[in-house]
């Protein structure tokens, strides 16, 4: 082949423009330490990346959810865990005040506990969470229940995604820990042994000790209920956790690049570029006129 | 022979030689100007009388030209300028939709999702609820972007087309002067080789912007044909022109200068940047501006559909989330015309998180099934949701970049070989060069000393008389 001066020229420019841009290539992945920086790199891979990012955002929502959600049910929790200590006490007064040797005085005393009692369970029955009233279902604007004890909430369970297709109850209800719904309306229950103590009304109260003791127990079970469904919460958000765990791993595995590889990469490029330069250098130098002008 | 005739001979080789020396150092000048072809001079041994061992003569010379790979050359770059065409606008879509790097639709789509996950937990709070106007406002602001920044590049490629037809009809009338004034210098017996140079480079341009063809006539007249259409005949050319076709796509047009009527004339088009022009705007933009705009107008349908099934807090219900009254035809211009709807912007509380309207204000049932939105698969056919519909479009603006990339390359590598196929058989080399100077000058210090050695034997003669 016949080599013209042009010829030498526009090859050494091409060869030098091609491992410029490899290098630049080399350099953006040794420095961002991804094989994949933009959709034309690998578009099947940029493709999946981009649902990773979806995914891994789609997590950390949930996982922030799960969070806010978990407050509420905490407090609900421990409200129903101090609302069965408080039952625990009535019904100690109630087993005290129904000894036969119970004086009315003594039986008076206890009245005024109970009642006590009563008003610190209304406290807890309205406890205000996060969203609202926690115990009044839907409810959350206005008091669970009202002054004269009566539930002005509804059923609504609320209930929030814990994964792309579960959810997870993150309330407690107030008409099954405190109302009729949940066998006892524990407000009545102590009203009663409020009007047996105070009227010295022995049968009376032996038979509100039962009915304490079913109280007690729907508090309870409400509660177990809510600490099912914190645990619920707890292994939505250890899978969440391993879900971005495992994401992260993926991420790394197909649109990573090998530090190793890519720094080597960079190097051998350097190398080859200043190797074309060096080359251009004496090419350009080799020439009739160069070589005969001493002449 | 007579000392006389030695003298002639002298005489033709001296100026024959210097004739050689003239065009090497044409060649050595002109190394490096664009469209320049080697000279070659022409000696030929001058008969003189009936004598065999005559003297020299330079005829003329010769432009080393091979129309083969000149047209092999202009084909390349035409075929390379398209795709270097097309490379560099789909570069400008990739950046719309580099999701990677944090830009693109993605990102929005992500937080409206998470706003309403957090409406969800708890509905009744205002901040909460800015929080998804705000993920929402984001959501349309990103849209409207990237629909008005594919729009904006349709339009400046249509430009682009206009200004590659101005230049084509520009170049069609210089190469038509030049056929004229190549034929007629070639009538009068002239040179033409610096007119010939000149219409290469002319055609070389023109090769840049669209396909050629070039068949040479022996009277050094060059049919010229464009898009398979004739754009330049003898001293005549044609006026390519742009219009617009009713669903927006460009078409190319041949018309006769100062005729009404034209013939298009775009199917004929393979190569040159306009070829590039037209690919890009009217099937990769048209393309992914198509399937954005559905993506959009599918999504935003649904999302709509599911908050008209709810309640505000106030008690509103049959709100849609995004005004598309001013999609004209949709899905087409979704992503230009979308707008969130004022109501809910100015009053946040209109925010369907419930389902009925029994369960305000603590319900987020509507809340949650707005977030199940970005995972229902029935939007897109059933096979993908929200987010991979997203990232396969992504993944399609890969593709169609990468293909660019590589048509590129490839296109690129065959104009460099043609290139070096053809500089191989027309270019100037300067050791060549270098050598024919030295050739030249010995032959020429060899005349003169012919020339003396006859003077000499004049002297000779001279002083024998």
């Amino acid at each position: 082949m016949r080599v013209t001066d042009n010829i030498r020229t526009s090859s050494s420019f091409n060869n030098l423009r091609d491992l410029r841009e490899r290098h630049l290539a080399a350099s953006e992945q040794a420095s961002s330490g991804n094989r994949v920086n933009r959709p034309s790199d690998d578009p099947a891979i940029a493709a999946r990346l981009s649902r990773n990012q979806r995914w891994q955002q789609q997590t950390e929502s949930l996982s922030q959810s799960l969070d806010l959600g978990r407050a509420d049910l905490d407090l609900g929790e421990a409200s129903l865990a101090s609302a069965a200590d408080l039952m625990i006490r009535a019904k100690e007064l109630a087993l005290t005040a129904s000894n036969g040797s119970a004086t009315a005085e003594v039986r008076n005393a206890a009245a005024v506990e109970v009642r006590g009692i009563r008003d610190s369970l209304l406290d807890l029955a309205n406890t205000k969470g996060v969203r609202g009233y926690i115990f009044g279902g839907s409810k959350t604007g206005t008091p669970a229940f009202d002054a004269s004890f009566a539930f002005q909430g509804d059923d609504y369970e609320h209930s929030i995604p814990s994964g792309p297709s579960s959810e997870v109850v993150v309330s407690a209800s107030g008409s099954r820990a405190f109302a009729a719904a949940g066998g006892r309306d524990v407000f009545q229950d102590l009203g009663a042994l409020v009007t047996a103590l105070t009227s010295n009304d022995e049968s009376g109260i032996r038979a509100s000790l039962d009915t304490l003791d079913a109280g007690h127990k729907q508090i309870t079970l409400e509660r177990s209920r809510a600490g099912v469904n914190m645990a619920r919460v707890d292994q939505s958000q250890e899978m969440l956790t391993n879900t971005k765990f495992l994401i992260d791993s993926q991420n790394a595995e197909i649109g990573g690049a090998d530090p190793t590889e890519s720094l080597s990469s960079l190097v051998t490029l350097e190398q080859s570029l200043q190797r074309s330069m060096s080359v251009m250098q004496t090419l350009f130098g080799l020439d009739a006129f160069t070589m005969l002008g001493g002449r | 022979m007579s000392i006389n005739s030695l003298l002639y001979t002298a005489r033709d080789a001296i100026q024959a030689q210097t004739y050689g020396i003239t065009v090497t150092g044409q060649n050595i000048n002109n190394a490096n100007t664009p469209g320049y072809v080697r000279r070659d001079p022409l000696l030929a041994t001058r008969i003189m009388g009936q004598e065999s061992h005559g003297s020299v003569e330079a005829l003329g010379l010769r432009r080393a030209t091979d129309s083969f790979l000149e047209g092999r050359y202009y084909s390349s770059v035409g075929m390379s300028g398209a795709a270097q065409t097309r490379d560099s606008a789909l570069a400008q879509v990739e950046a719309l939709f580099q999701d990677l790097a944090g830009a693109g639709v993605g990102d929005s789509l992500d937080r409206m999702r998470s706003a309403f996950n957090q409406l969800s937990v708890d509905p009744s709070d205002s901040i909460g609820r800015s929080e998804v106007v705000a993920a929402l406002t984001d959501f349309v602001s990103r849209v409207n972007d990237t629909g008005q920044s594919l729009a904006g590049q349709r339009q400046g490629l249509l430009s682009q087309a206009k200004d590659s037809v101005g230049q084509i009809n520009e170049s069609a009338k210089e190469l038509a002067k030049l056929n004229e004034q190549i034929v007629n210098a070639k009538l009068t017996g002239n040179d033409a080789a610096d007119l010939l140079d000149k219409r290469g480079q002319a055609l070389l341009k023109l090769s840049s912007l669209a396909d050629v063809r070039v068949v040479e006539e022996t009277d050094g007249n060059a049919l010229i044909q464009v898009a398979g259409a004739t754009l330049v005949e003898g001293n005549t050319a044609r006026q390519f022109g742009i219009d617009l076709n009713a669903d927006g796509t460009m078409k190319l047009t041949s018309s006769y200068p100062g005729s009404n009527s034209s013939t298009e004339i775009t199917g004929g088009l393979s190569g040159g940047s306009l070829a590039g022009v037209f690919r890009v705007r009217d099937t990769d933009l048209a393309e992914v501006t198509s399937k954005f705009d559905t993506f959009v107008y599918d999504f935003t349908t649904a999302l709509n559909q599911q908050h008209q099934a709810g309640y505000g807090l106030d008690g509103s219900t049959g709100l849609d989330l995004f005004d598309l009254s001013n999609v004209v035809a949709p899905p087409a211009g979704t992503s230009l015309s979308i707008k969130l709807n004022s109501a809910i912007v100015s009053d946040p509380t209109k925010l369907a998180a419930s389902d009925l309207g029994t369960t305000l204000p603590g319900s987020g049932v509507n809340a949650k099934a707005l977030a199940s939105v970005f995972d229902a698969s029935s939007i897109f056919g059933n096979t993908r949701n929200a987010g991979e519909a997203y990232s396969d479009l992504v993944g399609d603006v890969g593709v169609r970049r990468a293909d660019a990339i590589a048509e590129s390359s490839l296109r690129q590598t065959m104009e460099n070989q043609a290139y070096e196929q053809k500089e191989s058989s027309m270019g100037v080399s300067l050791d060549e060069e270098m050598i024919a100077l030295t050739r030249y000058q010995r032959a020429y210090q060899a005349s003169a000393k012919l020339l003396a050695t006859a003077d000499e034997l004049f002297q000779d003669l001279l002083g024998i008389v």
